[in-house]
């Protein structure tokens, strides 16, 4: 399985103007890779999530499956929202199943394959609970099963775990690795936190601010499990970060004031930061 | 002007006594079958409007404009087609509180939020089954905030008909009689009992069925 991006470009119209969202955004995912795309708010890094999902169509450029343009959304590009998006009439099993049912499965087959998948995200407790009952972690955990379960070809993440507190954070990136590594999935993950980005990913694309287009590539050779405070995540952080400080004065001064200046390098960032959830 | 004292000692000899209560009961059971008529027809005009925007467009208008009708103004044209007869009270009641359940309905499916749709159509549903599986149970808090109103219109609309249907057996025929020889504190006591049923009503079921729904659809 293959995706890829060829020169992508996405306009909107808005209130009569136009708004270039992307472009040129060109990138592939392999594979089982776990790929973070990084960038600062609005700069594009949903909408590249929609597109790959079908939800919208680029306005330049296409995007390829195993060598077939998308169409529309598919279940083998499942998403999981920031705010996951469950749906409140059913119960966990019900919103876990979902999918399957669209699909046409029998009852007691997609109810199995549902618990499996449910125990997986360690929710098998709350089977029957409605989504209202459970925390914002829990929710998420509900998210990712319902989409696991259709055995995508790649899982969509669209800065999943930032509404969360940062334990919580903590232990779902991890159990994302795990899964991700048990199920041997293809993750696509968008983030604008630095430390996220480079504790989970094989490779970071770090985006622009508006107009989103790819500006550098890190790949992330340390090997996992990683620690945060690893000195190799550390150095790469560093000059991630940097990078990124560009393009948040840019966002800063098109949204505050076109005087605002950030002197480059001039912030000092102590080692125990929470790199970029600042941002 | 009565004492309270009075119109309560009224109140209690009027609920023990069979002529009232016949009359209340025929009151409550007019309503009862005008007002599934109302969740019936409303709620099935109002998806089908709301699924279709060229009918929306076309009849939406209407629906508002009928909305824009109090009840007792139909009463005329109900007695118009039905006579002063039971079904000329059961079409106040129907075309008073249609009109609220229809656009509530067909706006709450307009309203479905983008990331149910996203989720639902990223997880494969699609047309028929994408709107029965998660378009109209994401539009149930705003059906039920239709159907909360259309019991007060409706009981508006009953109260209208009966007054002016005095031939019919129920609360709006003893209205008129009390009314008509001048007994106040009569007149009084049904008043309370009649505000009585529609509060209690509206705070048992409706007020409950609505919190129910507002915590689990909002805080999902």
């Amino acid at each position: 399985m293959r995706i890829v991006l060829e020169r992508v470009s996405k306009r909107f119209s808005q209130n009569g103007a136009g708004i270039e969202a992307l472009r040129d955004v060109s990138l592939e995912i392999g594979d089982g890779e776990f790929i973070c795309l990084l960038g600062p708010s609005g700069c594009g890094k949903s909408t590249l999530i929609h597109l790959i999902a079908g939800l919208e169509r680029p306005t330049g450029g296409q995007v390829l499956v195993d060598g077939q343009p998308v169409t529309g959304p598919g279940t083998d590009r499942l998403v999981v929202f920031q705010e996951a998006g469950l749906f409140p009439w059913l119960t966990v099993l019900g919103n876990v199943e979902f999918g399957l049912k669209m699909a046409g499965a029998p009852p007691a087959e997609r109810q199995a394959r549902a618990f499996e998948f449910i125990k997986l995200v360690h929710l098998g407790r709350f089977v029957h609970a409605y989504p209202h009952q459970l925390s914002g972690g829990m929710k998420q955990r509900v998210a990712i099963a319902r989409a696991l379960v259709m055995h995508p070809k790649v899982l969509l993440m669209d800065e999943p775990f930032s509404a969360l507190d940062a334990q919580t954070r903590a232990l779902l990136q991890q159990e994302l690795l795990e899964l991700w590594q048990r199920l041997k999935i293809t993750v696509f993950f968008v983030t604008h936190n630095v430390r996220e980005a480079t504790v989970l990913a094989d490779k970071v694309i770090e985006i622009s601010a508006r107009p989103g287009q790819i500006k550098r590539r890190y790949a992330i050779a340390v090997p996992r499990p990683r620690s945060e405070a690893d000195p190799r995540l550390l150095g790469i952080q560093q000059r991630i970060l940097g990078s990124l400080e560009e393009e948040i004065a840019k966002v800063v001064k098109e949204q505050v004031d076109a005087e605002y200046t950030l002197a480059p390098r001039g912030v000092v960032v102590p080692p125990d930061r929470n790199l970029g959830s600042h941002i | 002007m009565p004492s309270a004292s009075t119109v309560l000692g009224i109140v209690w000899r009027d609920l023990t006594d069979p002529t009232f209560l016949q009359a209340l009961g025929g009151s409550l059971r007019r309503m009862t079958i005008g007002y599934a008529f109302v969740v019936l027809i409303g709620i099935g005009t109002g998806l089908v409007l709301g699924r279709y925007r060229l009918l929306d467009e076309v009849f939406g208008v209407l629906a508002v404009a009928l909305h824009g009708i109090p009840a007792a103004a139909w009463v005329p044209f109900a007695i118009a087609l039905f006579g002063l007869s039971e079904g000329t009270i059961l079409l106040t009641i129907v075309l008073g509180a249609t009109g609220i359940v229809m656009v509530s309905t067909s706006a709450g499916i307009r309203g479905v939020p983008s990331l149910t749709l996203w989720a639902a159509r990223t997880m494969g549903a699609r047309g028929a089954k994408q709107f029965w599986h998660v378009v109209v149970p994401a539009a149930i808090p705003r059906i039920v905030d239709g159907l909360r109103l259309a019991w007060a219109f409706g009981w508006r609309a009953l109260m209208a008909g009966e007054l002016l249907v005095a031939s019919v057996r129920g609360m709006g025929q003893l209205l008129n009689a009390v009314a008509k020889q001048g007994l106040v504190p009569e007149l009084m006591a049904f008043m309370l009992i009649i505000a009585f049923i529609g509060v209690t009503v509206d705070g048992l079921v409706f007020e409950r069925l609505e919190r129910s729904v507002r915590v689990r659809w909002e805080t999902a």
